[in-house]
């Protein structure tokens, strides 16, 4: 391989951990930003969507006879992962009804302690649920790779991922456009400068409470839907890209989307860049960026803290 | 000549109820507090070669979260800033120690952990000072992030043996004050310990809350502008205290990896450690001294020995934590003390 292409792969394995990372650290971003809280819960929501496709993946597999027939590999993909990340919904409204609202006026180390809780809750459930062995997808990660998308051009990359960073960036213009040109984007920017404010102009403020946090784990939750074929599903897997939103958030700025995009793919470009080119240093790589950031410019790349944009 | 040591004047008596009455103890409370004592360093012991229920290596872990909780309650409590990298402080003294062991094969206790204070008082210092800046939720992850870092860091060096953890072993055990301890009888001799640092450190954490130095803090705490207008630095003081708890929790951390033998990333520096430092205060209650150390003990209990009793001792966990969030929410010493207990007496 020569270093172009190996420099292509790489940076392609970059933008796929960034956009991933996007979905699950938009969400946490936007519910500190509206919020107030931290939601440490946040990676077992990407945990939940992971573990509901790959038991969906499986089953698929052995009902459907899946063909080489791009357009049928590709219907049960979408199918399947928006089918699992439904499953997010009902969770994140019972998360945010039954715990959260309770601690909004509370100081943030009752947040952390009760979003914790729902971790470790979570963990368990899914232990019951399925077992306490990971769980793959295989055959339908074979399936869409037979398809051989990038072969042609030269880029050994497996088709699948290449599917992951396209549905990511479809789901990343959709995220911009939700807060950036509608009206329910516009309410929600509004609540997040001045809650009181907003609930005076008639804003149903508890409501876009509920909404926004159900979103953020929706996306977390597609997030994991759509990684679980590349990987297992374990019952781990929540905690690695929760620490690593929290240092998305922070580079970019709190509560900042744009920020937030940014900083995630600097952090998987950069994280891919040091598999390739310095292997020990790749876990250090996200935890210098930050550190390195916050001495520099403490509010962020994008902070205006407090607002979404 | 037995009864001339035991005979207590008047005068002693007045002596007692004069120091009683200085510390602003009533007798009742002096018993209580004498019961309870001799309930943890005689009864719990018993108890323990009894019964498989109890395990003295859990009770001994449970302690050690607890004492660097009630350090980083010292911190937390004045200043409101939240570290959620205690298991900087916790693991890094906990290798520390048994690198000092292995290499330097010193197993007096006393002297290994006047190095671990040495050590997290230096790497408190360092981290603080990066830190002491920065307010709110960005304080919580910077500390986050430096204890991360230890981490990876740890985990990459062949040196201190990766992931997999090392041993904190030597050819003829550990000795404490000169006494040597019998290997067979470890766990009882290092739950004394443990008890004793516990019972030191709460005792100057005491002096320390009272201090001028803890008023300082408080006030701090309450109002940082106020205090730098009255000619004070306040970053000066929240270092100090950023560095008290993180000797508290460096300590933990030592006698952590000489009570379990073992030291591993996924036990001391892992960020859960960090996660139970700081949630066993508000589980035993961060208006109280010994909260921490019940909310720790309870915390590790359910986890630990839950195990044996449930599949699933996380969810266990995670119900009690939210009822004490939701319900309970000054903590389990605070909920306690809150109940009129004479109410009940007739």
């Amino acid at each position: 391989m020569s270093f172009f292409t190996s420099a292509i792969t790489h940076t392609l394995h970059g933008l796929q951990a960034g956009f991933e990372l996007f979905l699950i650290a938009a969400g946490i971003s936007i519910i500190l930003g509206i919020l107030g809280i931290l939601n440490m819960a946040h990676g077992e929501f990407y945990a939940i969507g992971a573990y509901v496709s790959a038991y969906l993946f499986g089953v698929v597999a052995s009902t459907v006879p899946l063909g080489a027939n791009i357009f049928a590999t590709l219907a049960v993909f979408v199918l399947v992962v928006v089918g699992s990340t439904l499953v997010l919904l009902p969770v994140g409204a019972v998360v945010e009804y039954g715990i959260l609202r309770r601690l909004y006026d509370r100081h943030e180390i009752y947040h952390l302690l009760g979003t914790f809780a729902v971790i470790l809750i979570v963990t368990d459930l899914l232990k019951l649920v399925f077992g306490s062995s990971p769980i793959a997808a295989p055959t339908i990660y074979a399936r869409v790779n037979d398809l051989g998308l990038l072969e042609p051009f030269g880029i050994s990359y497996p088709t699948y991922n290449f599917l992951i960073i396209i549905a990511s960036i479809v789901s990343a213009v959709f995220v911009f456009y939700l807060f950036g040109r509608t009206k329910f984007g516009k309410i929600i920017r509004a609540t997040a400068v001045d809650k009181d404010m907003a609930e005076s102009l008639g804003i149903d403020v508890s409501r876009i409470f509920t909404v926004v946090f159900v979103l953020g784990a929706f996306f977390a939750g597609l997030a994991g839907a759509m990684v679980v074929p590349t990987i297992t599903a374990n019952l781990e897997m929540g905690t690695q890209p929760l620490l690593l939103s929290f240092i998305v958030i922070v580079i970019g700025g709190l509560g900042n989307i744009k920020g937030t995009f940014v900083a995630a793919l600097i952090v998987g470009l950069f994280s891919a860049w040091t598999v390739w080119l310095y292997p020990p240093g790749e876990i250090f790589v996200a935890y210098v960026i930050m550190v390195v950031v916050l001495m520099v410019r403490p509010e962020g790349l994008f902070g205006t803290v407090g607002e979404i944009e | 000549m037995i009864d001339s040591v035991l005979r207590l004047d008047r005068d002693d008596g007045r002596r007692v109820l004069y120091i009683l009455d200085r510390y602003s103890i009533g007798l009742a409370r002096a018993l209580g507090l004498i019961a309870a004592l001799a309930f943890l360093f005689l009864v719990v012991p018993e108890i323990a070669l009894r019964t498989i229920h109890l395990n003295l290596t859990t009770l001994n872990k449970g302690l050690l979260f607890g004492f660097a909780g009630i350090g980083l309650n010292f911190f937390f409590r004045n200043t409101g800033l939240v570290s959620f990298g205690q298991a900087a402080f916790f693991g890094g003294a906990a290798y520390f120690t048994a690198v000092v062991t292995r290499d330097l094969g010193i197993g007096a206790i006393a002297v290994l952990l006047v190095g671990a204070i040495l050590f997290s008082a230096l790497l408190a210092l360092l981290i603080g000072l990066l830190s002491v800046r920065h307010k709110g939720i960005y304080f919580a992850l910077l500390t986050f992030a430096f204890a991360q870092m230890i981490w990876a860091f740890v985990i990459r060096q062949r040196y201190l043996n990766y992931s997999d953890g090392m041993q904190v072993r030597l050819q003829d055990g550990f000795s404490i004050l000169g006494l040597q301890i019998p290997t067979e009888h470890h766990e009882v001799f290092v739950y004394y310990v443990v008890l004793a640092v516990t019972l030191l450190g709460l005792l100057l954490l005491y002096r320390l809350y009272n201090s001028p130095f803890g008023k300082t803090l408080e006030a701090i705490g309450e109002d940082r502008k106020r205090v730098t207008f009255i000619g004070l630095k306040p970053e000066r003081y929240i270092l100090s205290a950023f560095t008290v708890a993180g000797i508290y929790a460096g300590v933990a951390g030592a006698l952590f990896g000489i009570a379990v033998r073992f030291v591993s990333p996924a036990q001391t520096l892992d960020f859960f450690v960090s996660a139970v430092i700081l949630f066993a205060i508000v589980l035993g209650g961060m208006r109280t001294l010994t909260g921490p150390i019940v909310g720790a003990v309870v915390y590790i209990f359910i986890t630990d020995t839950g195990r044996y009793y449930t599949e699933y001792p996380d969810l266990l966990a995670g119900v009690v934590i939210l009822l004490i969030v939701l319900v309970f929410r000054e903590g389990i010493v605070g909920s306690l003390r809150n109940i009129d207990w004479r109410r009940w007496v007739p």
